[in-house]
């Protein structure tokens, strides 16, 4: 089984992964993917991918353009200032950021749930625009395995939206696997430095036993940037809601790499924001070492990362084509409209890379 | 007394303390001086056990004598009783003895006599249900009481004919080495063979006793039981001895069926009786003749009347059978990897250090035919670790190593070719001798690629192929195999295995077998210039022979058109261990042009058909498109390997009617690749599409390549071309290789050489 895991990275993602899906779908790799993974941008084009089975690539590409040249942000701004929501909301943001002061004093839970925050509002927008009414076990592409990696907040776990089953393994499995695609994806794509958690509550099974719980759902990333570690062989079907038998994996990694050391973060959001990607950084780089391993050990037969902030200079060759990573590695990881120069930068560069890496490191693929 | 003994004694004590009335100790008798050992007779409430038909019949109360040794507990107690009732069951000898343990290894020391007693309660609890033999036990023969000093040695090669009547009569054909005398066949008396040596045969359906007979008339009693006449006996007996050699004991080999049915059916356990020279030399004697005169006769069967007579009183010698019948028993190496070797045929080229130690392994493992190729001799400094004796020194290796094989397994069948076998190549024959597989250990450069030459070829039906290197310290291994409908030999799957390392950045193995520079210290053992060789200790060498041999055997059998290879390391002195790496390769698509042969891996044909689909989503399906090609152009075995295929350089110009390669980044690429593969992947040529025509050069392709083969201060000779075209039913590779001749510069006086190879799919 080859599984195909997309990273976070917001609209720098979502371009940079149609480059890298372009490239397998010419090699005719794409059709053989069993198991997808996505993260936060990752999540969107994903999950657009396959709950479209109807389209064919080029339609879905047109789409993900036209997504892209739109961006989100305005969207979401215009159904926050929808009246039913802009006073609730505002209420709703004044109370979660006073029960925190709270908690600070009394250490006591919030007894209110956040509503009509601009994560609903984002999730609202996406089964407005990409996921019309679809479930999580709505129609797919043939034989394809979907994983929507959010992170619950409250228990600190992955919380993974699947086609079969979701939930996280501390609380179980959500009872009727209930979610929309919608949420799954507002969800895994909630960063939370800039938008609020997800606050819904769901009838969990776990051992026979149904609860309820509360949870916090937030941007996958925070849990696995990658989105590799449910795609990774060995996991135990007892413990984990997902497990693929992934023999090959191609993760699709906008993540920007090392930085050029020009950013002064002084203030509270610039230095925590920092601070985040510091830390993505370090465990991207321990997932890539940990797929390293597994490849010598046999347990994986083959992994390509084809990586937006690739060192060029490092590849095996460099396609005249390529897009030197200089060119489209300062661009945002927000939802923001996106120019087409951008969009064809950052996906050719995912495109040329995944060819190399195919080419160099999954020949078992092309055999 | 010894602590042991003393300690055993505390321990049936409390045995009896814990159990009063069930278990007592009745009479302590130390040791003495004549006899060093402790015995203590015990009484065993038995009480009312399950009893079954033809179960022995306890009694209440059982009496044993336990002989308890001065090395109690590391040598285990031996268990008797006094009297007769029990003689004749089965695990019971010299009818008193209890045999409780199957082997030494049963007794479990630390258990000491609490075991021991446990096993006299499942023992009689056993023997009343009669069940001490039951059916899926282990083979357990009866027991024999053999006769080391007079009785030789006998071992049973092959199973005993099936039979249905009570009794098989015949004659067991031997065949006697200086310390052993092994059954090699069994013939009815209508098929006896006029040559040979042999031995009267008498295989029984029906069970004997479990003890064999010691004494003559107790074994002539019991084959009177089973049918056959002491007279009839006697005079086969006479028979064999009148045909058989004078000084040479003759024999009678008695089957009886074993206890237990470990493999459902009843085998024959065979007990061999050896008759003394002179007892045979009689037995001859009584023969009678045609022209017997009435005193001669009447003197035979005197002669006979003492022979018997002498026979019933004498004790038997019994001669000491250790089986090799695969009947009964289980080759110790089972279901290994080398199994699958069991009755092949293989050549082993080159029998150093290596192919020495393969070969013996393969004789041991039942190879039917071995084929030793190798022009060396055995040198003093061989034998610090290849398998040959100081009396071998001189000779060549194939006839020592031969010698070695027979010793081993006299049957197997030894091919010899003192010789080079590179010349076995040069002269285009079957090189592979018939065999199955080809084990090449010579790890020479010059022998893998003359295969490479030869694989495509020469011979009509190829065997499977494995080579095997080490590394100049004889730390790791390197091993390929291809398979008979592989598209390349040794050579090939060595380069595939190359650029694999390299792609995975395994540089440790990497440096050991394809180092960037070949400036690499050869070491040479001997003065003068000897063959250099890797340096390493026999046990070097033997654990990388064994190594090679079972991932080979491992191989052996997989697909035919695949090709395998493996990396392996051994343990580092720290205890750091380097993961091995396997490889699989599949057939790479194989255009045999007039001078030249292409291989085109399926990897690069799926990066043109990639390429080819970019382009129909750029461009248009009627627009040509195209790119470069890298791989490896070997000209000493004449093969292109095509190994990767890139797409449309940012300058290259399409259209409907050409395409035009462009150049730019090209140079840079090339070196690219190059560096990272060590030159197994640099530039080869260019490939391009023709949508709708057939895949032939045009003229402005030749003018092309003319162009290439002239240009730059220092032009290529040669480069390769290839185009997927369009015939009716199906696309079709063309491939076509370009050479300039000496006169470079006019396109005309390139030489071309192409073919054309039909795609089962469709990629245009």
């Amino acid at each position: 089984m080859i599984g195909l895991a997309l990273s976070g990275g917001g609209s720098r993602a979502m371009a940079f992964h149609l480059g890298c899906l372009r490239a397998l779908n010419d090699l005719r790799l794409l059709s053989r993917v069993g198991a997808l993974s996505t993260i936060s941008g990752g999540s969107v084009i994903g999950a657009y991918y396959a709950y479209t089975p109807q389209k064919s690539f080029a339609e879905f590409e047109t789409d993900i353009r036209r997504f892209l040249r739109a961006g989100f942000h305005r969207k979401i701004l215009l159904e926050l200032l929808k009246p039913k929501n802009l006073v609730p909301g505002l209420a709703a943001c004044l109370m979660a950021h006073a029960q925190d002061g709270i908690k600070l004093v009394s250490r006591r839970e919030p007894r209110f749930s956040r509503f009509r925050s601009r994560t609903d509002a984002f999730e609202r927008v996406l089964h407005r625009e990409l996921f019309p009414s679809l479930g999580m076990g709505a129609a797919r592409r043939t034989n394809l395995a979907v994983v929507i990696g959010a992170c619950e907040l409250r228990s600190g776990t992955a919380f993974r939206f699947g086609h079969e089953r979701s939930g996280t393994w501390r609380l179980g499995e959500m009872e009727g696997n209930p979610a929309d695609v919608s949420l799954a994806v507002g969800a895994s794509a909630a960063y939370p430095i800039m938008l609020p958690a997800l606050d819904r509550t769901f009838r969990f099974k776990k051992q026979g036993h149904v609860q309820t719980h509360r949870v916090s759902l937030t941007d996958g990333g925070v849990y696995d940037n990658l989105g590799l570690q449910v795609l990774e062989p060995g996991r135990d079907p007892r413990v984990s809601l997902h497990t693929f038998p992934c023999e090959y994996i191609i993760s699709c990694n906008a993540g920007q790499g090392q930085e050029a050391g020009l950013c002064v973060p002084l203030g509270f959001v610039s230095r925590v924001s920092r601070a985040f990607e510091v830390v993505h950084r370090r465990v991207q780089d321990n997932a890539m070492h940990h797929l390293h391993g597994l490849r010598e050990s046999g347990a994986l037969r083959g992994f390509a990362m084809p990586y937006l902030g690739q060192q060029d200079s490092i590849l095996p060759w460099q396609p005249s084509e390529l897009v030197p990573r200089h060119e489209v590695i300062d661009y945002p990881t927000d939802f923001a409209a996106m120019p087409e120069r951008w969009i064809d930068a950052l996906s050719n560069r995912g495109e040329q890379l995944t060819r190399v890496l195919v080419a160099t490191n999954l020949t078992d693929l092309l055999r | 007394m010894t602590d042991g003994q003393q300690r055993a004694l505390w321990q049936l004590k409390l045995i009896a303390q814990e159990k009063p009335g069930v278990f007592d100790v009745e009479a302590v008798l130390p040791p003495t001086a004549e006899d060093v050992r402790l015995s203590v007779i015990v009484g065993l409430l038995v009480g009312e056990l399950p009893a079954a038909t033809g179960g022995v019949k306890l009694r209440a109360r059982e009496e044993f004598r336990l002989i308890i040794p001065r090395d109690f507990p590391f040598t285990k107690p031996e268990v008797f009783v006094d009297h007769m009732r029990f003689a004749g069951r089965p695990h019971v000898q010299w009818s008193k003895y209890l045999c409780l343990y199957q082997s030494a290894t049963e007794w479990n020391a630390s258990d000491g006599m609490f075991g021991l007693v446990q096993r006299m309660c499942d023992w009689l609890t056993k023997a009343a249900a009669n069940q001490l033999d039951p059916d899926g036990q282990p083979l357990h023969p009866p027991a024999v009481y053999v006769d080391h000093a007079r009785g030789k040695l006998i071992v049973p090669h092959v199973d005993t004919p099936s039979f249905d009547e009570r009794c098989w009569l015949g004659v067991a054909e031997l065949r006697e080495y200086p310390n052993r005398i092994e059954i090699v066949a069994w013939h009815p008396p209508a098929t006896m063979p006029a040559q040979g040596k042999f031995a009267l045969a008498l295989l029984f359906r029906a069970e004997w006793p479990w003890e064999f007979p010691e004494k003559g008339d107790a074994l002539f009693r019991e084959f009177e039981k089973q049918g056959v006449a002491p007279d009839l006996l006697l005079r086969l007996l006479a028979i064999l001895a009148a045909d058989g050699e004078g000084d040479a004991p003759l024999y009678l080999v008695v089957g009886t069926p074993m206890r237990g049915t470990a493999r459902g059916v009843r085998k024959q356990h065979l007990a061999v009786w050896s008759l003394a020279a002179e007892v045979k030399k009689y037995l001859a004697m009584t023969l009678p003749r045609t022209h017997d005169s009435a005193e001669q006769t009447d003197a035979r069967g005197k002669l006979r009347q003492l022979l018997d007579d002498h026979l019933h009183t004498a004790k038997l010698t019994w001669c000491p059978v250790m089986e090799a019948r695969s009947e009964v028993t289980v080759r110790r190496d089972g279901e290994s990897p080398l199994a699958r070797f069991r009755g092949q045929a293989v050549a082993v080229w080159g029998c150093g250090a290596l192919g020495a130690h393969i070969a013996l392994a393969l004789c041991r493992a039942g190879a039917a035919r071995l084929v030793l190729v190798d022009s060396g001799q055995v040198s003093p400094g061989l034998l610090v670790r290849q398998p040959y004796r100081a009396d071998d020194i001189g000779s060549p290796k194939v006839d020592a190593l031969e010698a070695q094989l027979k010793s081993i397994r006299p049957e197997v069948v030894v091919e010899k070719h003192h010789g080079n076998v590179s010349h076995l190549l040069a002269a285009g024959a079957d090189w592979a001798s018939g065999c199955d597989l080809v084990i090449d250990a010579t790890a020479s450069e010059v022998v893998r690629k003359r295969m490479e030459q030869a694989w495509n070829r020469t011979l009509p039906h190829r065997v499977a192929v494995a080579s095997l290197v080490v590394d100049a310290t004889s730390s790791k291994l390197l091993a390929g195999f291809s398979g008979g409908g592989a598209s390349g030999a040794s050579w090939d799957v060595f380069r595939k295995t190359k650029i694999e390392l390299l792609r995975r950045g395994r540089k440790d193995f990497a440096n050991a077998f394809f180092p960037e520079t070949s400036a690499a210290r050869l070491f040479q053992p001997e003065p003068g210039c000897s063959e250099p060789t890797f340096q390493g200790s026999a046990a070097d060498a033997t654990a990388m022979a064994a190594t090679g041999l079972n991932l080979i055997a491992g191989w052996f059998g997989g697909q035919a058109e695949d090709q395998f290879s493996g990396v392996f390391a051994a343990p580092a002195a720290t205890g750091a261990v380097q993961p091995p790496l396997f490889f699989t390769f599949p057939a790479d698509i194989v255009i045999a042009t007039e001078h030249h042969e292409l291989r085109v891996t399926p990897a690069a044909l799926k990066e043109v058909r990639g390429w080819i689909e970019q382009n129909r989503r750029r461009r248009s399906r009627k627009v040509e498109t195209g790119g470069l090609l890298w791989g490896e152009w070997d000209d000493a075995s004449c093969v292109v390997w095509v190994t990767d295929a890139s797409g449309p350089p940012t300058d290259s110009k399409h259209s409907a009617e050409i395409f035009v390669c462009g150049q730019q980044g090209t140079a840079a690429e090339n070196i690219s690749r190059q560096k990272y593969s060590r030159n197994a992947v640099q530039y080869l040529g260019m490939w391009h599409t023709h949508p709708v025509s057939r895949p032939m050069p045009s003229d402005i392709d030749y003018q092309g390549m003319a162009e290439i083969l002239a240009s730059g201060p220092m032009p290529p000779t040669k480069n390769l071309l290839l185009i997927v075209g369009r015939m009716p039913a199906r696309d079709v590779l063309g491939a076509f290789a370009f050479v300039r001749e000496l006169d470079r510069g006019d396109w005309r006086s390139l030489r071309c050489s192409g073919s054309q190879f039909p795609l089962v799919e469709r990629i245009l």
